[in-house]
């Protein structure tokens, strides 16, 4: 009595489609899932945002720093000097080493008292400067410093040279110049565009985490899979149904977070920035379409981690870890600027979606790598489901003690 | 007609159910009886295809169930232990689900929902949250849920497990209609009174082994009393 092979097929479509309707509906009254659909977009561009600012703080701070030191009257010369490169020498107060090493000064200079004699016997003259070199934004003050006292005391050797008739390229046997060939500004610029191949797919993860257990070992949890299984239903049909739903959510925040980072970067004025950080709409399209697969892997692997486990939290341990998969390359392209591509490496799986990703928000989109990428990430979504759907054959998905 | 023949299931090695048979006919209600761990749960598990035996061979309807589970399924309303609900849905949501799974139109599945609203006194829950239900309320859901597809064959696990009286009332005043109806039902209980009222057909269960079969009569007859309790912890072997 077996249906006709044409019916078979609309039964079982009509059964994914019940699934992931039923799968949808609880998803979305899920506070769990709709807290990660909604927050994971926002930290995002966001954070794009904060280094934008962040960046821009150090730009602005450089070029006009107020400068406290001590015995500045004994060194006018210098205090010149500076104030011609943008360094206002302010007096400093009484207690004021101490203040720094409180660290509530960041930066301080200290003429030293022999500064004068120094200098006129012909002797290095001292000037401290006082900074925490963690401190991310005094370290870069410092330094800024440091190189204007140089330059002064370089112009004054220079002086000093030609006033005993020596060419000054004589006291400079080697001259180094740096050439930069970037146009990406500073270097954190660089990795601003770094942040949107990392979030959209820390996004395809997060955003589908919970669906993916809450469709899998919670259904074993909260022993409702039993009745389901009970229905005279392919089980494949089953697996497919809710990893259609949690592809959809997870895509859904995908979506959500391109859309955010759009923003931001258009309301980002980047030629403040001296960088071009553009993300155009071509662009944004393109990543949204190759994002779809990714978002299907996600849903698959994390799902298939999670039917593993007999509660929620047990699965949520395990696809946690799981997250950190495809984070990873993109982390440590932020630390490493991992750089260099070849198409054959998009092969390589979680690799290839941040290579394709990172050089798609910088350069034009790698066709050709990302359609390998695509062909793994279809095959690993596949591979998952069709594992899920063994799962659910098993006998021992019934017991949960 | 459901018949299971020489039925055996271990599970690690450990005997669970063992040369299990008995056929419960059509219009009556068969009770299947046991303590705790003599092998209901898995035997009702493995009549609804759940779990497969490691020997021997389970008929629903004339379908065997190894070989056309979906047949079978079909034409079977398991009530199973765990009455499993989704929190954030609501028992229309849930028997919905369940009637477009076995294929009902969504106006069949309407109407089928509806009277059975009406007869398991649903109707104040229906729209709600499954969240928070009482276990009466849940049990309602479960077994509304086995039946949205007006199946003839009809197995419950343990169904009046843990309600109170009303609850208990509804689901056994459920239980009549359906044998009225000339429905197979199977009932798997360790209330006696439940039992004596309710099933014409007993299958005692006990260590995995079925120790007598028969009308109530039969058995006891078969146990050398006219106490069903008596015969029940008699034939289980109880009362060592």
């Amino acid at each position: 009595m077996s249906a006709a092979p044409d019916e078979a097929i609309a039964r079982s479509s009509h059964i994914v489609w019940a699934v992931f309707r039923t799968e949808w509906v609880n998803a979305l009254r899920d506070r769990r899932a709709l807290t990660s659909i909604l927050l994971v977009p926002v930290m995002g561009p966001l954070m794009l945002f904060m280094m934008v600012a962040f960046v821009s703080g150090i730009a602005a701070s450089t070029a006009e720093v107020d400068l406290p030191m001590i015995g500045a009257e004994r060194a006018p010369q210098l205090v010149a000097s500076l104030a011609e490169q943008g360094i206002t020498v302010t007096p400093a107060p009484d207690d004021a080493r101490a203040r720094v090493h409180a660290g509530e000064l960041s930066l301080l200079a200290e003429v030293d008292e022999a500064f004068d004699e120094d200098l006129r016997a012909g002797q290095a003259a001292t000037v401290r400067v006082y900074v925490d070199e963690s401190d991310r934004r005094a370290a870069p003050l410092a330094d800024h410093v440091e190189r204007h006292i140089l330059g002064y005391g370089a112009r004054l050797g220079a002086l000093r040279l030609i006033a005993r008739g020596v060419h000054p390229a004589v006291g400079r046997p080697v001259a180094v110049t740096v050439i930069d060939v970037g146009d990406k500004g500073h270097p954190l610029l660089a990795n601003l565009l770094g942040l949107i191949p990392l979030f959209l797919l820390l996004a395809a993860f997060a955003g589908g985490l919970s669906t993916a257990i809450d469709t899998t070992a919670g259904e074993r949890e909260r022993q409702s899979l039993e009745s389901l299984l009970l229905t005279p239903t392919p089980r494949w049909a089953l697996a497919v149904g809710k990893w259609l739903c949690t592809s959809l959510i997870g895509y859904a925040t995908v979506a959500l977070s391109l859309a955010g980072f759009f923003i931001a970067v258009r309301r980002t004025d980047s030629a403040a920035l001296g960088v071009p950080l553009d993300l155009s709409p071509t662009t944004v399209l393109a990543l949204l379409a190759y994002m779809l697969p990714v978002a299907m892997m996600a849903a698959a692997l994390m799902m298939l981690a999670a039917s593993f486990s007999r509660s929620f939290k047990e699965a949520q341990s395990w696809a946690t870890v799981l997250i950190f998969l495809p984070v990873a390359p993109g982390v440590l392209s932020l630390l490493y600027g991992l750089g260099g591509h070849h198409a054959a490496t998009a092969l390589i799986p979680f690799w290839g979606p941040h290579q394709v990703l990172a050089t798609a928000v910088t350069s034009p989109v790698p066709v050709t790598a990302a359609l390998l990428s695509t062909g793994v990430n279809l095959a690993l979504a596949a591979l998952g489901v069709a594992l899920v759907a063994r799962q659910l054959h098993k006998e021992s998905m019934l017991f949960t003690g | 007609m459901i018949r299971l023949e020489d039925v055996h299931k271990s599970f690690g090695g450990r005997p669970a159910v063992r040369a299990v048979g008995f056929s419960a006919g059509d219009g009556t209600v068969t009770g299947l009886l046991g303590p705790n761990g003599a092998g209901k749960t898995t035997t009702l598990r493995i009549l609804g295809g759940l779990l497969r035996p490691d020997r021997g061979e389970v008929h629903i309807g004339g379908h065997d169930v190894a070989r056309d589970p979906r047949a079978a399924r079909r034409s079977l309303g398991l009530l199973p232990d765990a009455r499993g609900l989704h929190p954030r849905l609501t028992p229309r949501e849930h028997l919905r689900f369940a009637a477009s799974l076995y294929g009902l139109s969504p106006a069949a599945a309407d109407q089928r929902i509806e009277a059975l609203s009406v007869q398991l006194g649903m109707a104040g829950i229906i729209d709600r949250r499954c969240r928070g239900f009482s276990q009466g309320e849940r049990v309602k859901v479960a077994l509304a849920r086995a039946l949205v597809h007006d199946p003839m064959h009809v197995v419950l696990d343990e169904p009046t497990n843990g309600l109170d009286v009303g609850a208990t009332r509804a689901i056994r005043a459920m239980v009549r209609t359906l044998k009225e109806q000339g429905r197979c039902v199977v009932l798997s209980s360790h209330v006696m009174q439940e039992v004596k009222s309710l099933c014409s057909q007993l299958v005692i269960l006990a260590e995995g082994e079925v120790k007598a079969a028969g009308t109530v009569d039969e058995v006891l007859a078969q146990a050398g009393t006219d106490d069903l309790e008596d015969a029940f912890v008699t034939l289980a072997g109880m009362d060592a």
